[in-house]
């Protein structure tokens, strides 16, 4: 497994090299469009731990990235609190918000957890509007974006690309050592069977409640750089599509990984989903059509496309090795060998 | 020519090999056995023919090749599979699921008197036919999913161990009734089950089958002399 | 006490229609044993045809029975192409493909007919009838008794024919089914089928009450999963008695409770399907295994 470690661990630094290249490439409003790209890539880290990794559905993600959102902007908005000061409460509020819908979570499962936060999701744009004293309504809120410091050498839009930046890796690097450790294999345990993974002592309520908390708390750092990005909230943008667009990004991704949330979260900035009504419908299509087409032929999303090509290229002992496997294997199938399967780790 | 030819026939599920090259044949008109212990591959076997597993070697009906059909296939050239845990429809009730049966057939007086001679065979499915059938005890569930196979007309009923969870006094009831069917309806039947007395009673010929190779095989009788079988499997 | 009565008229007409795509779904969960997230966009896209048939001429009765046609045969090649290869395929794989042909549909209707509102005519005339002594719209009646009428031949078909009984076979086990003889990829195909069908005939009659844009069956479909939940995922006659008891909860509340505006109103299904689930999963009339999904 050390081959496979040595891959991920250099991909992830080729990535960073990138990311950290990107805004001196680019123009500020690319530049806009990948800090963009990082508040959806944590959003939807945060529901591939639900989705992927735990095998719970739910259609509502963008509620709270919404909750995330408007925390922020209300905060700044209203009580004049410092932007990033709003990260860590928005975080919070949305941690106990996943922690309260975790517990209806609890007593139903697969396509009725689907519904209910479909439900929610639909409700939100709603409830933002009802309460407009608060939430500014169907106008919105207009909110200041943070300003490079004097003493940092950076433009407005490269400063703020680097804060993200540096939430994103924060939280990617927290999602990688959670996923690795005992809740990991209590998730995915919990994902094959719930009857076995009960029996093997995981506490299955705490266990649901606890990803729920955590999905929503990403959301809600995600929603909450994302007002940093826009200065702007409006019921608009929290619409059922976002909570889509998250999950077409995971499944796009890679369901179950870490890194498949970068490539969801490019996938869904661009292929324009608020854009002009011509583009909005084409968008919808494609967006459909590589949902199905991903369940079709790419089950495992990019992530899983990169790693059969890296396994492909890999050295040539890590081949020769595997064929020798099968070859005992086939040969001796009269002895018939253990199927094969397991957890991806 | 047999009605049942099989040579070679090796399936399993997944990587799992369970049968290993068995040959066997089914003549007409004939009772034939499959006894074996837990594990054999007995129950694969017969999933083998009714085309529920993958397979590998010649299976042929009437001299013509079933391997590799669809189940619904299979079930359309006239092999009644009546499977081990009964497979009944629960929710439906006794009368439809013997009009299931039937479903391919459509000669509605030939299902309406295949019904009622059902229902003379077994009077306990005749006393609850509107009833749902989940509601009937294992023994009659039995019953019901005999009927349902015999419902299809079926040139080879194939029997996965009928006495499966029956008490002794029903097994034997249900045992006699067979062998009257067996006997006046002409049946072609191939029998899988665990209780070799019984099963030995019935049948007119039988394969004992063993980590899924056939170790033995003659007529019922014959078989039932034998020391090894009266050793491990009629408790002598 | 006038007042009351039309409010019942109404939310029973109202839960009809709530009702009768509910059906269309719990006939796919019975057969298929899988939510369709899709089937309030499917039946927009056969709307959509209906008001293209409409557009191109035809009377409005031709029109909406060629487009249940249609829909028959859309609901099936959808199952085909579709459904079939995730056969026996995981909750989240198949959630995530009915989703997928959900924006898929409601972003072809909007590349197909655009995003702009239209009007969609009744097939019931602009009349009143007297019911208890009160002037109700013809339309909420006529709605009523449609879908009775539906619901009528629905049971007919599933009790008394023999591909009834297959679907319900089908339904119930399907590999008892294959060795019965039943092919059931094309009974499942029906299945399919029938649910297009009486989703399609759901949206041609909400239609003339809201706009007709791409996105109007949306909140119709919460709506239904709330009729389902309620009345018992796997049970038709719960899906539309579910509908008449939402419907008429929702009439009652916004009538007669001010907070709850039109705005507000999806908050019903939502705390309905919430509390539902919390304290019988099962709903009215769904068998307990439903729970165990």
């Amino acid at each position: 497994m050390t081959g496979d470690r040595r891959l991920k661990l250099g991909g992830f630094a080729v990535v960073l090299v990138i990311a950290l290249a990107l805004p001196f490439l680019f123009g500020a409003y690319q530049v806009g469009q990948f800090t963009l790209v990082l508040c959806y890539a944590i959003a939807v880290l945060g529901l591939n731990l639900l989705v992927g990794y735990g095998g719970l559905i739910s259609l509502g993600h963008g509620a709270f990235f919404a909750l995330g959102a408007y925390t922020s902007a209300i905060l700044i908005d209203k009580a004049d609190v410092a932007p990033l000061a709003t990260v860590p409460v928005a975080a919070a509020v949305c941690f106990a918000a996943g922690l309260l819908l975790g517990l209806p979570a609890l007593r139903i499962r697969g396509l009725y957890l689907a519904l209910v936060t479909l439900a929610v999701a639909i409700a939100v744009p709603q409830l933002i509007k009802r309460f407009d004293a608060l939430t500014g309504g169907t106008q919105g809120l207009n909110v200041p974006r943070p300003t490079t410091p004097s003493w940092v050498p950076l433009a407005d839009d490269q400063f703020l690309y680097f804060l993200t930046l540096a939430f994103a890796i924060v939280m990617f690097v927290l999602a990688a050592n959670l996923v690795r450790g005992r809740i990991g294999r209590a998730l995915a345990a919990m994902r094959e069977s719930e009857a076995a993974a009960k029996a093997t002592g995981v506490n299955l309520a705490r266990l649901k409640t606890g990803a729920f908390a955590v999905s929503a708390l990403y959301a809600g750092v995600g929603g909450s750089l994302y007002v940093f990005s826009i200065g702007f909230v409006a019921p608009e943008s929290f619409t059922l599509t976002i909570s889509f667009a998250f999950l077409a990004a995971v499944v796009v991704g890679g369901l179950g990984t870490i890194g498949g949330a970068i490539f969801g979260a490019l996938f869904i900035e661009f292929v324009p989903v608020y854009a002009s009504d011509v583009n909005e419908a084409l968008a919808g299509v494609i967006y459909g059509a590589v949902l199905i087409a991903f369940m079709f032929a790419l089950r495992d999303g990019v992530m899983g496309l990169l790693r059969q090509i890296a396994q492909a290229l890999t050295t040539k002992e890590g081949r020769d090795e595997r064929e020798t496997a099968v070859r005992l294997a086939g040969g001796d199938r009269r002895r018939g060998a253990a199927p094969s399967g397991g957890m991806r780790a | 020519m047999s009605l049942l030819e099989v040579e070679d026939l090796e399936a399993g599920y997944g990587d799992v090999i369970v049968l290993r090259g068995v040959s066997f044949a089914v003549q007409e008109g004939q009772v034939a056995a499959i006894l074996g212990p837990n594990g054999s591959g007995k129950t694969t076997t017969l999933r083998a023919i009714s085309g529920v597993v993958q397979t590998r070697g010649r299976i042929e009906l009437d001299g013509h090749s079933i391997a590799g059909l669809s189940p619904e296939r299979i079930a359309r050239l006239g092999i009644a599979h009546v499977p081990e845990g009964r497979g009944t429809f629960a929710a439906l009730t006794v009368a439809e699921n013997l009009r299931i049966g039937a479903y391919r057939r459509g000669d509605g007086q030939g299902i309406r008197r295949d019904i009622e001679r059902c229902l003379e065979w077994f009077p306990r499915l005749d006393e609850r036919s509107g009833e749902r059938a989940g509601n009937l005890s294992g023994g009659e569930q039995q019953m019901l999913a005999i009927a349902r196979g015999l419902m299809l007309s079926p040139r080879l009923l194939l029997l996965d161990e009928p006495s499966l969870g029956l008490a002794p006094v029903l097994t034997r009831e249900l045992f006699g009734v067979l062998g009257d069917i067996a006997r006046e309806e002409g049946v072609t039947v191939l029998l899988v089950e665990q209780n070799a007395k019984l099963a030995l009673r019935l049948a007119d010929y039988a394969y004992v089958l063993e980590a899924g190779s056939i170790v033995l095989d003659g007529e019922a009788d014959g078989i039932e002399q034998e020391e090894a079988v009266q050793h491990a499997y009629l408790g002598q | 006490m006038e007042r009351l009565i039309q409010t019942l008229v109404d939310g029973v007409a109202t839960g009809s229609l709530y009702g009768a795509l509910a059906l269309a779904v719990v006939l796919i969960f019975r057969t298929s044993g899988i939510v369709n997230f899709a089937q309030g966009e499917m039946a927009m896209f056969s709307t959509f045809v209906a008001w293209g048939l409409l557009e191109a001429g035809l009377p409005v009765g031709l029109a909406i029975l060629a487009t249940l046609g249609l829909s028959l045969l859309g609901g099936m090649v959808i199952e085909r192409v579709l459904m079939r290869p995730f056969e026996g395929g995981d909750h989240l794989t198949l959630a995530i493909v009915t989703l997928g042909l959900f924006i898929l549909v409601n972003s072809g209707a909007g590349w197909i007919w655009g995003f702009e509102n239209r009007s969609f005519p009744s097939i019931f005339p602009d009349d009143t009838i007297g019911v208890g002594g009160v002037d109700v719209p013809l339309e909420s009646v006529g709605i009523v008794v449609l879908l009775l009428a539906v619901v009528g031949v629905l049971y007919l078909f599933f009790q008394r024919t023999k591909l009834g009984l297959a679907l319900r076979a089908v339904s119930v086990n399907p590999e008892s089914s294959r060795l019965s003889g039943i092919s059931v990829g094309r009974t499942l195909m029906v299945g399919w089928g029938i649910a297009a069908l009486v989703g399609a005939l759901a949206g041609a009659l909400i239609a003339p009450r809201l706009f007709l844009d791409v996105n109007f069956m949306g909140g119709v479909l919460i709506y239904s999963f709330a009729a389902a939940t309620l009345g018992g995922f796997d049970s038709p006659l719960g899906a539309i008695v579910g509908g008449w008891i939402i419907g008429v909860t929702e009439d009652l509340a916004t009538t007669y409770v001010d907070f709850i505006g039109s705005d507000l109103k999806i908050l019903v299904p939502l705390v309905i399907i919430l509390v539902v689930l919390l304290v019988r999963p099962a709903g009215l009339f769904g068998t307990r295994e439903v729970t165990r999904v």
